[in-house]
């Protein structure tokens, strides 16, 4: 019945109305969504088996070194990924924890999980929460899930990890094939130093050949660290756009700070005496979220150019860009049997 | 002619969770109107800086929305920079202090507040994007003036985040602007010491109804509560807020403004770790109002607040936001 208050709605069947052909559609609509990322999941993924767990593991690593922690996955089911978290033993006590790169590899793909280390916050969680995925990955059973760990900190560290998610039941290859032409990624954009009054600094980053890159989420926590500690008692100012050089796409309508489009600020211990009691107390912070997602095909170079305004050099920092990798056809796929079902479309609008 | 959507389009579950009825639109069950979803549309935000000087006066920059396309505003974030300042706020959040800003939209003369909104009512708690309940639909051209009240130096970025939309006609923006996201401020004079009560109202316009969705009251718990009163002692308002109209009650008796108005922001301490300094602000969240409160037309709002746990008046600047949406008809 439609709404006679609105002309623009379309009528909405009952469910005696719902016919073979519209539940066709309507599988092939779970499609559009999940490859263009507006689901975690397709039903169908709910109605399998399925239960909570967690995969962890520590490490223990000098100071300045590089090592990986192997985590292998049960043989009995597959993994969905949708969660990650790394602790440091440094976490409570300083903050060198910060002083970390993450970088996740699967070697159900042999393919990291982001082009290049992630500073351990934009991986792994702002203060003690975990960090859960825009876009959950699906492990497949005995594959091994590795984390590459970069200690910087002038101390030896203790890194606890884990992976959370669920364990998924009865699912075949085919099945996980489809979960994983979309899953979780993330690209580093490294900015260099910027004197003050240096302006124009262009940085490129592109998107990898054979996957297209839904951008969902903004994270800056290196970023915000350097703007704030430029100076004794001041930050530095920097001021960016954004382009997509592949279709002259700019993000903003000109340069603006920074701190609007890079997340909240890091999220720090604080120490604070109450009565005789010491206590230690985590902020809160979150990324940036673009909620209309921007969809960069492959090889796209999203261009940075920065201008520093502030009084203060700015030391080299990175920014990631999050979001998930799509295979190519995989949407246009989905988009174009869709489309074939119901060849008077129009656009979806994604 | 008007096609039927159901068999020409596929209906991913996306769509289909956002066939909400027009009335779910309009009173606030549904921030965005499903007709725009079938609209093309991107990313986008539009930024501006204001340099407010010390006059403790308005200063406005005006944003000209691109001729494109219509912008549907998602998010408002406002920050502190350091240049010119004795401090960011990303060194310290409350550096801000006592600001107030203002959104006006030239196209048809409309503000987004009927009076300047506390800083960390409007652009967010702590350093996070502020998310608009409802996001407002902004016509292609138009002109945002945004403006920046505060009685200290300093450089401010404002960033108004949402994104494109394509193709709206003049129809659709009049429907989809049958809601618009409001807030109205509360201004309180001095409150004195001892618990006799200041009774302050407004009066929900004519033209529209009022549904209330968050309380805040971030310059009552961060800016004064904590700093300016008593050497550094606590104080502890505490409101009632009635609906004279509806002779309803938002709470049973007067209760803290703690609890009242939202979680209060953390002060930022710094650390050093390496050569570096590292800084934590906090984050605080408004009270939500579940459900959200129908609040018809010519409604008066009326507070009532006293200050009876502290022996000195309250005298700083107050205000307290009613943050919702206008509900045309």
């Amino acid at each position: 019945m439609a709404d006679p208050t609105n002309p623009f709605l379309p009528t909405a069947p009952s469910q005696t109305d719902i016919t073979a052909a519209q539940v066709a559609t309507q599988q092939l609509g779970d499609a559009v969504d999940y490859f263009l990322g507006r689901i975690r999941l397709p039903k169908w993924v709910y109605q399998k088996p399925h239960r909570s767990f967690v995969y962890g593991d520590n490490k223990t690593l000098n100071t300045m070194v590089s090592d990986r922690l192997d985590i292998t996955m049960d043989a009995d089911s597959y993994f969905l990924v949708e969660g990650i978290n790394v602790q440091s033993s440094q976490a409570l006590t300083s903050f060198n924890d910060l002083l970390t790169d993450i970088q996740v590899v699967d070697s159900t793909y042999g393919q990291p999980w982001s082009n290049a280390p992630v500073p351990i916050r934009d991986i792994a969680g702002y203060g003690g929460n975990p960090k859960y995925l825009p876009y959950p990955v699906i492990v497949r059973p005995s594959a091994t899930l590795s984390f590459l760990l970069t200690n910087n900190a002038s101390v030896t560290q203790t890194y606890y990890c884990s992976f959370l998610g669920r364990k998924i039941y009865n699912m075949n290859e085919t099945e996980a094939s489809y979960l994983s032409q979309r899953g979780f990624y993330q690209y580093v954009m490294p900015v260099p130093q910027i004197a003050s009054g240096i302006r124009g600094v262009i940085v490129d980053m592109q998107v990898l050949g054979g996957q297209d890159f839904l951008l969902r989420n903004i994270v800056g926590s290196e970023m915000l660290e350097a703007m704030a500690s430029a100076g004794t008692n001041v930050g530095t100012d920097v001021i960016g756009q954004l382009r997509d050089t592949t279709n002259d796409y700019y993000f903003f309508n000109q340069k603006i700070y920074l701190r609007l489009w890079i997340g909240g600020q890091l999220t720090r211990i604080v120490n604070q005496t109450v009565g005789g009691n010491l206590f230690k107390s985590y902020s809160f912070s979150k990324p940036f979220n673009l909620r209309k997602p921007v969809y960069m095909r492959a090889n796209a170079i999203l261009e940075g150019e920065f201008d520093n305004v502030g009084a203060q050099t700015l030391t080299a920092a990175r920014i990631t860009f999050e979001g998930a990798r799509i295979y190519p056809g995989a949407a246009d796929a989905g988009a174009a049997q869709a489309l074939q079902a119901a060849p008077a479309g129009g656009s979806g609008g994604q | 002619m008007q096609q039927n959507v159901e068999t020409t389009l596929p209906t991913p579950k996306s769509v289909i969770r956002r066939n909400a009825s027009f009335n779910d639109y309009k009173w606030g069950k549904v921030p965005i109107h499903p007709l725009l979803y079938t609209k093309r549309q991107r990313f986008f935000a539009y930024g501006t800086t204001i340099v407010p000087g010390s006059s403790n006066a308005l200063k406005t920059a005006d944003i000209a929305v691109d001729k494109d396309s219509h912008f549907l505003c998602e998010a408002i974030q406002i920050y502190r920079g350091g240049a010119g300042a004795g401090g960011s706020d990303i060194i310290n959040i409350l550096n801000c202090g006592v600001t107030y800003y203002s959104i006006q939209d030239l196209s048809y003369d409309k503000r987004w507040a009927n009076d300047t909104v506390p800083i960390y009512d409007g652009s967010g708690l702590g350093s996070n994007t502020k998310y608009l309940t409802d996001p407002i639909l902004v016509k292609p051209s138009t002109v945002l003036r945004v403006g920046i009240d505060v009685g200290a130096n300093g450089t401010f970025y404002v960033g108004l985040i949402g994104r494109k939309i394509y193709g709206v006609t003049d129809d659709e923006w009049g429907l989809v602007n049958k809601k618009q996201w409001y807030s109205y401020i509360m201004r309180f004079p001095t409150i004195p010491k001892g618990g006799a009560e200041q009774i302050v109202t407004t009066q929900v316009f004519s033209d529209a109804d009022f549904v209330l969705k968050r309380l805040l009251g971030s310059l009552i718990l961060g800016e004064t509560l904590l700093q300016s009163v008593g050497g550094g002692a606590n104080v502890n308002p505490i409101f009632n807020v009635r609906f004279t109209a509806m002779d309803k009650n938002l709470q049973n008796k007067k209760i803290s403004v703690l609890i009242g108005t939202g979680e209060m922001q953390g002060f930022v301490n710094s650390q050093t770790f390496g050569s570096d300094t590292v800084y934590s602000p906090s984050f605080g969240e408004p009270v939500l109002i579940m459900p959200p409160l129908k609040i018809p037309r010519n409604t008066i709002i009326e507070v009532r607040i006293a200050n009876p746990d502290l022996n000195v008046d309250l005298g700083v600047p107050l205000r307290m936001t009613f943050e919702g949406i206008h509900v045309y008809d």
